[in-house]
């Protein structure tokens, strides 16, 4: 009984060891996520990582953000100064600091992603399993994305073109790094800007011209970035053909259209963040901002006397809604507008690109231009100009005249679009605001040259990156 | 290879043969000298043999030996007895209780040993000093009573679990928590809900808990191999006694409420003033009259806060204070309205027994406790059996077995608008309690007339800490049942073949509802949100061992393999848009907005082995190795070997001590070993392409790179060292132990910063950095009177920490305020450095570098008033000089009281809610401290508290050592008083014992900066963190 005991015993352990194949045991699969070799070996996944991209375009941390921020520096809008939910007061009082920048830190972060997912999927894209028409298609959007994120970054952490292509620009890489690859300093203006037409023009060459979910790159959403580009270099002519190509065969927005306030796209729109009940960015939309009746932030105000000395009385552009019926009051530091329409659902699309600034953008371009076509610059200013007003008239300014009324019209016809504060930097402006627009910044006046008109590189890029360390913008601590 | 090693040891050890000599009956009864009571269950072996036999319920035994043989008596809580039998068959023997005894039996790693032959660094935790402290988890008994060991409970949270460390922190990223292993089995420990702030070690009872102890260095915990780099709790439950059944009972009460005053706060006048100076100041500078610019600044505040206290609209006159005609309506104390006494009860009952052969021991409770703060609450009820019977000769087999159901509602914590103690500390008194109407006097609800909640102070619009907490749902429902299975096989009188096999299951319910009317969920119509987590852990583990006893020589080893593996299944739901605030489940939610579900996996494949070698009783070697192949870890990286080796003399039985008589024991203990923490993400190592809605857009199904790939990731490898002497002197009145210890860490997992601007990532995980730890534990118990009438000893325990990072790949990583570098301990504050206030312009100033031409530091600072400007820089350390506890128990006829202070000394804590009441006027509406009606004003310059300014932009309230502040204090963590009534009185009506007693915790806390509660994690004070309470609690322990 004994030996028979020992030897059972003996067998059980003997075969406990040799029971497990350890390998196969230790090697287990997550069930949320796939391998990352398998993104661009499958065209299906290859597509839903270019999905993903979009996503991030439109993640309440990039381009909602942005926009807002663009207005609240740019002078004609402001953020109220109590029920502001911490967002924006930094940022619009110029108080932005390595540590604390709401919406700059975030659009590096983004940003960066952004590109950090474009680059390897380009370099892949030539060998994936994909059809033509996809490959084409899907490097067409890899590289408008790497544009877009560029555009932004270079624009908030750099001085602009106008000011020299040989300032400190921002981290340009185009090519697949691994972490263990030396960190990247700051390339110029000039170069960012270079790579961005290289990119945009490809780009418009590949994408097709079926294309026409504007939730999605199109060739007239590319043609839209290539113009801002052009505008920024400098680039007049291109800019001007770059702007018509986008807004060829566009209808304009009818008035009962644009007092309705954007929600859905309408003719005019060139590019948006498609936003479904389920999958929003909640009180973090532009609308949830915008909104006018305390069921967003509702915590972003406009320039009184902005609004009040620069509209006719019959320019539906000027007359933004103070109370909405059955509403509760708000407190208000200046005036509340309906541009982007709230709903409670908070479904509305967010519009990023529309054809009337693509006009502006032809119009500014072909006056400043010493070749340009001043006639076409003043029809296409009136083009705007008489959608808006039933009674404007055609404008007969030429020369610096023509080019500040088309500046004032965008102004007029842009705000609370994310192009304000741009705007502000590449016309070199100093900003000058007034406490009777409703302005209680301190301070109230920040002059271009001032160190506080760039935003500082993030602190967690500084301590991550011993290169850039030494290249932060001036007057911000270590 | 290995495998094929441990074959042929094995068969070699079967192979061998020890002879038996003849054995007769021995017997005899064993009793307890003190009592004379006769003592059941007491263990009888034959020394260096693994059978033994049990004293019956007379204190009876027989035992079949030699008669050269020698017998151990041995019984928990008494001194062991050796008797050399020399031939006799009658022995009668008396064991005497006893403190802390070379004899006593220590819980170790995969066993048990006697002190004496413990090389390593083990901490017991009797059952004496469980059962008197009514405690609510078992984590909070262990404050202040081990030396090398921390606990820190960072939040009052009722159901919440506490921060263990066993000597210092070993890592920088991964986790510092030991490994807990309950009945041999190791067990999930931490969080198991998804968002509430639990602990699942919480579902055990701490009334079954026969012992705990603290495995603390490499040579006690390295059999535990990977998982033991942050040391091991050893817990065993209760078991049966041979005996008539024994019936315990015990009943509690108490009563809960803060245990540090919070932050001194303005009052609504003074708030209302501070605002309506600068108005009425600014007035009179432009030339107003008093009167006018003091009706001006009235009007101006009420329009600025949003809200007016008084009862007029012009109620300060122009000397600033309230007119006649105008009065007080209100003032709001919030953080005393948030904070309410909560009422703990507890109900709890064993039955234990059984004969010769098999003990039962089966215990229930029903424990509920209430927090200080709204909706916050804690309630178990378990169940458990453990069964030891000894079926036949050679194989004896056991059970435990337990089920225990827990619920818990979570008050909010973190920084969001709902937490209701962030509410209290940042909105001001002016703000009422209840909505109030233009005339100041409180609406109504017109049906119930109950007062309406003032949902709109503006400092968190639409929140109400009490209204809320009335109408919103944070519950966690927790099942577990836990159920583990052994048997013991006597192959041969030396050879014993162990199995167990334990299965864990865990199922963790949350269940979240948000109101449709304020708050969170009011634009989305109202948001019902449940998680279901199930975790189903199986631990498998067969070990043979080996006891052999011959002339003086002992040998006692082990070998085994485990295998273990954890299935988590997480499921979650959530819908919005509720029509009405009566029903709150999913269902009756009209929109769905989220739904997902997924899995993780975890493995582990192990084989150990232990031999613990012993020469006269005096000079002891241990040895262990341990195998371990994880899941977790890269490709390139799978398996680990870790081992440890570890001497003990006992000194005090050497020849050469015999003429020192106040030396009764003296035990020398040197251990050096490895162990490995590998608490990463189950798949940390792999490059993942992440697959979720949150990826989504626009209804196509999106992916995106979610984690880079390194093949190489491994565990964490801490090499230990520990040196220490253990003591008895003067007749064992003294007693104690003084230990040198270091801990260093290799291959530390560590989230590598990268340039975000590199991949799009801004960290990796990596193994790149390297800390060592080192202390000195000194722990001494005297027992100052010790006779018929009463017993008293008093103890202390004293830890040293040091703690250095010796390798980082990068220069420096910013963590919060911390920054991490070679060369100094990882709890450094690296932050601006507040220079004080401008004594012309009342201006806060930071310092900053002077810099040269070429822009590097001349050594020299200036200060500047612009905070972004600030440079930052090293001001000191989080981590405490020492810590550790000290108490006193004393026996006086029926009466019991033992106390306990645990203590802290050195090391600087963060206030963010300082800086938050510190905001100098720049958020209107969100409360001030007191330390504002010291601010700088032209005629008081000289102070630490900058200008206060409507819309102040000073920026005074950022990160700086203006907010960092002396961390030591000292708490009565514990005093308890009990009464044992007369024993014998007691049996007259049928009663085994019957005791009352009342306990007070965190009684008493002495602190060196005053507003909030000491108890703090490393990182600061931050987000308003539920604060620790003072809980009184009366009983009762009944005895059948």
């Amino acid at each position: 009984m004994n030996i028979i005991k020992k030897l059972i015993t003996v067998l059980l352990f003997a075969m406990l060891l040799n029971a497990c194949d350890t390998e196969r045991v230790l090697n287990v699969d997550p069930s949320i996520s796939v391998s990352i070799d398998q993104a661009f070996t499958d065209p299906e996944v290859f597509e839903s990582y270019v999905i993903g991209i979009y996503d991030e375009l439109s993640d309440p941390a990039y381009l909602p953000r942005l926009i807002p921020w663009s207005d609240v520096r740019g002078g004609d809008a402001m953020v109220i100064p109590t029920n502001n939910f911490g967002r924006y007061p930094i940022e619009y009082n110029f108080r932005e600091n390595p540590n604390s920048a709401y919406g700059s830190d975030d659009l590096w972060f983004q940003g960066y992603d952004i590109i950090g997912l474009a680059n390897p999927a380009l370099a892949a894209i030539a060998d994936a399993p994909l059809s033509d028409a996809n490959k084409a298609l899907f490097e067409a959007e890899l590289l408008a994305f790497r544009a877009k994120a560029y555009h932004d970054l270079v624009r908030v952490f750099a001085l602009p073109y106008s000011a020299g292509r040989d300032n400190p620009g921002v981290v340009l890489n185009t090519e697949v790094k691994n972490p263990n690859d030396p960190p990247l300093g700051r390339s110029t203006v000039g170069e960012v800007y270079d790579q961005m037409v290289i990119d945009l023009e490809r780009a418009e060459s590949l994408m097709p011209e079926s294309r026409t979910n504007v939730f999605l790159w199109t060739k007239k959403s590319i043609q839209g970035m290539l113009a801002r580009v052009h505008l920024d270099m400098g680039n007049w002519a291109d800019a001007s053909a770059a702007a018509q190509r986008a807004f060829s065969g566009v209808q304009l927005m009818s008035q009962a259209e644009y007092a309705a306030g954007f929600d859905e796209p309408n003719s005019e729109w060139l590019m948006a963040g498609g936003v479904t009940a389920d999958d929003s960015n909640g009180f973090l939309s532009v609308h949830s901002f915008w909104d006018t009746r305390r069921l967003g932030y509702s915590s972003l105000r406009l320039d009184i006397t902005f609004m009040d000395d620069n509209f006719t009385a019959t320019d539906i552009r000027g007359y933004p809604l103070l109370r909405q019926a059955g509403g509760s009051p708000i407190v208000s530091t200046g005036y509340v507008s309906n541009k982007w329409e709230h709903n409670p659902n908070f479904n509305q699309d967010e519009m990023f690109m529309r054809a009337s600034e693509m006009y502006l953008i032809a119009a500014e371009a072909e006056a400043r231009d010493p070749q340009g076509d001043v006639g076409l610059a003043q029809d296409f200013l009136f083009e705007i100009q008489s959608r808006a007003d039933v009674n404007a008239v055609r404008s007969g300014n030429t020369g610096q005249a023509l080019i500040d009324e088309i500046i004032l019209e965008r102004r007029k016809e842009l705000y609370a679009e994310g192009h304000a504060y741009f705007d502000l930097q590449r016309l070199q402006k100093d900003l000058v605001r007034t406490p009777a627009g409703g302005h209680y910044a301190d301070p109230l006046d920040i002059p271009f040259n001032d160190f506080r008109r760039l935003s500082p590189i993030p602190q967690f890029e500084l301590d991550a990156n011993e290169v850039i360390r030494d290249q932060q913008n001036p007057g911000y601590g270590s | 290879m290995f495998k094929k090693l441990l074959t042929i040891v094995f068969m070699v050890l079967l192979s061998s043969q020890i002879a038996l000599a003849q054995t007769q009956n021995v017997a005899g009864v064993v009793s307890d000298s003190e009592s004379g009571e006769p003592l059941a269950a007491v263990t009888v072996q034959i020394e260096g043999e693994n059978v033994g036999v049990t004293t019956d319920m007379d204190g009876e035994y027989t035992i079949q030996a030699s008669p050269n043989d020698v017998l151990l008596f041995s019984f928990i809580g008494y001194e062991t007895l050796r008797v050399p039998i020399e031939g006799r068959v009658t022995i009668n023997v008396e064991l005497s209780p006893d403190i802390a005894l070379l004899d006593d039996v220590v819980v170790t790693a995969y066993g048990n040993q006697r002190r004496r032959a413990v090389t390593g660094a083990v901490s017991s935790v009797t059952p004496q000093t469980l059962e008197a402290r009514p405690i609510t988890t078992f984590q909070s008994a262990l404050q202040g009573i081990s030396s090398g060991v921390s606990v820190t409970t960072t939040t009052g949270q009722p159901g919440a679990g506490s921060n263990i460390q066993i000597r210092g922190a070993g890592s920088i990223n991964a986790s510092t928590q030991p490994l807990y292993v309950i009945d041999g089995v190791p067990v999930i420990s931490g969080n198991t809900s998804s968002v509430a702030s639990s602990n699942i070690l919480n579902t055990l009872n701490p009334n079954d808990i026969q012992s705990i102890s603290l495995l603390k260095d490499a040579s006690a915990a390295a059999l535990y191999g990977s998982r033991a780099a942050n040391g091991v709790v050893l817990i065993e439950t209760k078991r049966g006694r041979e005996g008539p059944a024994r019936i315990n009972v015990r009943v509690q009460r108490g009563v809960s409420n803060l245990a540090v005053d919070q932050h001194e706060t303005l009052s609504a006048t003074e708030y209302y003033r501070q605002y309506w100076r600068q108005y009425f100041d600014s007035e009179v500078a432009g030339g107003a009259a008093a009167d006018a610019a003091a009706a001006t600044a009235n009007q101006s505040t009420i329009d600025l806060l949003g809200a007016n206290p008084f009862s007029t609209n012009n109620a300060l006159g122009p000397d600033g204070q309230i007119r006649d005609g105008s009065s007080l309506v209100y003032d709001t104390d919030w953080v005393d309205r948030v904070i309410d006494t909560g009422v703990t009860s507890e109900y709890a009952f064993d039955v234990s027994g059984g004969n010769d052969r098999t003990t039962y021991f089966l215990s229930g409770s029903a424990f509920d406790q209430e927090g200080i703060l709204p909706n916050s609450s804690f309630s178990r009820g378990s169940v458990r059996l453990n069964i030891d019977s000894q079926i036949n000769d050679f194989i004896s087999v056991r059970l435990r077995s337990n089920t225990t159901v827990s619920e818990q509602n979570n008050a909010p914590t973190g920084g969001g608008a709902n937490n209701p103690l962030r509410f209290a500390n940042l909105t001001s008194n002016v703000y009422p309690f209840y909505e109030r109407n233009a005339n100041n006097e409180i609406v109504r609800d017109e049906v119930t007339n109950r007062p309406l909640y003032n949902y709109n102070a503006p400092t968190v619009l639409d929140f109400h800490p009490v209204g809320l907490a009335e109408v919103d749902r944070y519950l966690n429902e927790t099942m577990r049942s836990t159920n583990n299975i052994g048997a013991n096989i006597n192959l041969m009188e030396q050879l014993v073949f162990k199995s167990d096999l334990s299965l864990d299951v865990i199922n963790s319910k949350d269940n979240r509802y948000w109101n449709r009317d304020h708050g969170n969920a009011e634009p989305v119509g109202g948001r019902a949100s449940q998680f279901y987590n199930r975790y189903v852990t199986l631990n498998s583990t067969n070990q043979l061992q080996f006891i052999e006893d011959f002339e003086d020589h002992s040998f006692d080893a082990i070998i085994g393999q485990e295998y273990f593996s954890r299935h988590d299944e997480f499921l979650s739901a959530e819908t919005t848009s509720f029509v009405t605030g009566l029903l709150t489940e999913l269902s009756a939610g009209s929109s769905i907005t989220d739904a997902s579900s997924s899995f993780s996996d975890r493995r582990l494949i192990s084989f150990f082995s232990r031999l613990n070698y012993g020469y006269k009783d005096k000079y002891y070697l241990t040895t262990s190795i341990r195998r371990d192949g994880a899941s977790e870890f890269g490709r390139n990286n799978k398996w680990g070997t870790f081992g440890s080796v570890g001497a003990s003399w006992i000194i005090s039985e050497e020849s050469f001590m015999n003429d020192i008589d106040f030396i009764n024991t003296l035990k020398l203990r040197a251990s050096y070993g490895t162990t490995g923490n590998n608490s990463i993400g189950a798949y940390a190592a792999q490059g993942l392409l992440g697959f979720s809605s949150a990826f989504d857009y626009n209804g196509l199904g999106g992916s995106t790179y979610t984690q880079l790939a390194n093949p190489d990731l491994k565990w964490e490898v801490i090499n230990s060292t520990d040196v220490g002497v253990e003591f008895e002197m003067l007749n064992s009145r003294l007693s104690g132990e003084l230990v040198y210890w270091t801990r260093t860490s290799t291959d530390l997992l560590f989230s590598r910063p990268i340039p975000v601007s590199t991949t799009g990532f801004s960290d990796i995980e990596s193994n790149l950095a390297e800390i060592k730890n080192s202390g000195i534990e000194a722990n001494f118990s005297y027992r100052l009177i010790n006779n018929r009438d009463m017993v008293w000893s008093v103890n202390a325990n004293i830890t040293t920490l040091n703690n250095e990072i010796t390798s980082l790949p990068v220069d420096f990583v910013q963590n919060g305020t911390k920054r991490f570098e070679e060369g100094v301990d990882r709890y450094q504050y690296y932050i601006q450095e507040f220079a004080g206030v401008d004594e012309a312009t009342g201006a806060p100033l930071w310092f900053r570098d002077i810099l040269d031409s070429e822009g590097n530091p001349t050594g020299e600072r200036e200060t500047t008033s612009v905070y972004s400007q600030a440079d930052r820089y090293r001001l000191g350390s989080a981590l405490e000089d020492f810590y550790g506890g000290f108490g006193s128990n004393l026996n006086y006829k029926g009466f019991d009281v033992q106390m306990l202070w645990s203590y802290k000394v050195g090391g600087k804590i963060y206030d963010f809610t300082r800086s938050d009441i510190l905001h100098m006027g720049s958020q209107p509406g969100q409360q001030l401290s007191t330390d504002v009606l010291d601010a700088w004003t032209p005629d008081n310059t000289q102070t630490d508290v900058p200008r206060f300014g409507i819309n102040n932009s000073d920026n005074f309230e950022g990160t700086s050592s203006r907010f960092i502040y002396d961390g030591d204090y000292m708490r009565l963590k514990n005093l308890t008083v009990g009464y044992t009534f007369d024993r014998d009185l007691m049996n007259t009506i049928g009663v085994r014992n019957l005791r009352v007693f009342i306990s007070g915790e965190n009684l008493l806390t002495f602190a060196a900066y005053d507003g909030l509660d000491p108890e703090l994690p490393r990182s600061g004070n931050s987000n308003n963190i539920f604060p620790a309470s003072r809980t009184i609690t009366g009983g009762i322990n009944l005895g059948f």
